[in-house]
């Protein structure tokens, strides 16, 4: 069920975000001061915005972005997460215990306050803004990679290939880390879904995606001074936000009950 | 104190202090993240060789890295978080004002959160299946995607747009506590219902858990009001694995704060955070997260040891 649900609305945003490259029903860009603040209409589906530009194309301009900016995010915690985890849970001994004691200080780091430092060394934007959401999300990469090798590197078969004198490297890639793939797919579904809820946060607070460039948060950061004239644009881009991250929540719950049979469901 | 739980005090407390280091450094190596000279960054291009070489020597940046973090360091340890270089004044000073504002506006919203987390998850648990429990299941599935800043330009739009009940933003001070309590009331409501929805399903799961126990059923053979075992007998095991979360709710809270105070204009901590990114004023920032990383380094210390005295089962596994 989830799994259905979470997968259609996933869908729903990545076919926004594919569409929107070859075909968006007005320029995001263009204004039209004429059609200011309009409210949803046959022309324009979900309003405009105060420029005049219409909503429903920036929303899935937008949509590249945000996919964009989970892409990457996730891209640094999966491989710099799973490098560390696979390396302290093999290692163990003192380089388990400095690197679990370092890692679980990271992992009461807020996203937001190192996005708030990055903004400040490199200036605002989305690269700082996703390079501050992936290092946030190495922790939880690297917590999910270090339980699997610890479940994993004293059963027979891999000690059957350190037996016949298969490479540290080579037992961890080829024999364990298929076996921890599965819980890095969950892990990255949820992870997918907060950093497109910390992008539109930082994107909102100023920090993320600079305009005029189309970005969920910005949209709505840009929609509060008007929201007296029209609570449209505000209404539409939260929903938006709203339906990426609930998709890819859904999505990881679903993905969790289809692949961890030993987990029980409704609690 | 048993030794165990002395033990675990400890090492408790050096993981903590282990944590705040790796926050300081974090914070401190913000500044050698900056391409090229900070001094001359905040100046500007077209800037005075000698008001740059001041600056130079008042970030301390004529020293070598290692020197200044340990010379900052120290500054920390005696409360001394260096000068703002927009309000020409310690940044321990500015910090403290912003934080009259912020410490209230997340402990209050913790305490509504929390407080209808218990009520909502109790009633969900205990009438399984009906309206009550589907709503909070639904809430939280979809409570916990709604990004808070939108909650908050919702009620905003309902509250002081539509129906012109509650101002929209602005804080005028504590002298006046009914005013602050209007004008604040819409930014804890929007922490609030943002964290709620997650704490009553785990008051939930946590009752629904604790009620199959038997000695709930021995409570119920001993002919006891099913209320008094509810509230006496069940809720008090159930809310153990609550209390642990608490710590990571206010650390979320303190960070969904800084979006809440740029949505209501509020003078707090967040909002100073984005006055000093826009100026380049690397010591307030810098002083701004390390407050706010020691206080949640400080809260989850809190936490943990009353989780050990609540639950003795974890200073003794």
């Amino acid at each position: 069920m989830s799994l259905r649900v979470g997968a259609t609305l996933v869908g729903v945003v990545v076919a926004m975000a594919l569409v929107s490259l070859v075909y968006t029903p007005y320029p995001p860009n263009a204004t039209d001061f004429v059609h200011r603040l309009a409210p949803p209409s046959w022309a324009h589906p979900l309003g405009t915005d105060h420029f005049g530009r219409d909503v429903l194309s920036r929303i899935m301009a937008g949509a590249q972005n945000a996919i964009w900016v989970g892409v990457v995010a996730v891209g640094i915690g999966l491989v710099a997460g799973t490098a560390l985890g696979l390396v302290s849970g093999y290692a163990g001994g003192w380089w388990d215990a400095g690197l679990s004691l370092v890692l679980e200080a990271w992992y009461s780091f807020p996203a937001l306050l190192l996005a708030l430092l990055l903004a400040t060394a490199w200036g605002p934007g989305v690269t700082s803004s996703m390079v501050a959401v992936g290092l946030a999300t190495v922790p939880a990469f690297y917590r999910v990679a270090r339980a699997g090798v610890l479940a994993t590197r004293n059963l027979p078969y891999v000690e059957a290939a350190r037996a016949v004198g298969a490479t540290g490297a080579r037992i961890l890639l080829r024999h364990v880390l298929p076996n921890v793939m599965p819980a890095l797919l969950i892990q990255s579904s949820f992870a997918f879904g907060s950093a497109i809820l910390a992008e539109a946060a930082l994107s909102y607070l100023g920090l993320g995606t600079q305009p005029p460039h189309p970005s969920w948060g910005r949209m709505l950061r840009e929609a509060q001074s008007f929201l007296a004239l029209s609570p449209y644009p505000a209404l539409f881009s939260g929903l938006a936000v709203a339906t990426g991250v609930l998709g890819f929540n859904l999505l990881g719950d679903g993905l969790r009950d289809a692949l961890d049979p030993t987990r029980r469901r409704g609690r | 104190m048993a030794p165990s739980m002395a033990s675990y005090v400890a090492r408790r407390a050096v993981t903590a202090a282990f944590t705040l280091l790796v926050a300081t450094a974090l914070a401190y190596s913000a500044m050698l993240l900056v391409p090229g000279d900070p001094a001359r960054a905040i100046l500007g291009m077209e800037a005075d060789p000698q008001a740059v070489a001041a600056l130079q020597r008042q970030l301390g940046l004529d020293r070598p890295p290692l020197e200044r973090f340990g010379r900052w360091l120290a500054g920390v340890v005696r409360g001394d978080l260096g000068q703002s270089l927009r309000y020409q004044r310690p940044v321990a000073e500015l910090v403290g004002q912003r934080l009259a504002l912020t410490v209230p506006l997340v402990a209050a919203s913790l305490a509504v959160a929390g407080l209808a987390a218990l009520v909502l998850g109790v009633a969900a648990a205990t009438r399984p299946d009906t309206g009550a429990d589907l709503a909070v299941r639904l809430g939280a599935l979809v409570g916990g995607s709604l990004p808070t800043f939108w909650i908050g330009l919702m009620l905003i739009l309902l509250f002081s747009v539509r129906w012109g009940m509650l101002p929209s933003g602005g804080f005028s001070g504590w002298q006046d506590p009914l005013r602050a309590a209007r004008e604040l009331a819409l930014p804890v409501a929007t922490l609030a219902l943002a964290r709620t929805p997650l704490l009553a399903r785990m008051v939930r799961a946590g009752l629904l858990e604790s009620l199959e126990q038997p000695y709930i059923r021995t409570a119920r053979a001993k002919g006891l009001g099913e209320g008094r075992v509810v509230l006496r007998h069940a809720l008090r095991n159930a809310l153990i694995p609550v209390l642990t979360v608490l710590g990571l709710e206010f650390s979320q809270l303190l960070v969904a704060g800084v979006v809440v105070e740029s949505v209501f204009a509020l003078p707090g901590l967040g909002t100073l955070a984005l006055v000093a990114i826009e100026a380049r004023d690397y010591p307030l920032v810098q002083g701004v997260v390390l407050v706010l990383a020691a206080f949640i380094v400080a809260v989850n210390l809190a936490v943990d040891l009353l989780y050990a005295a609540v639950d003795p089962r974890v200073a003794h596994p």
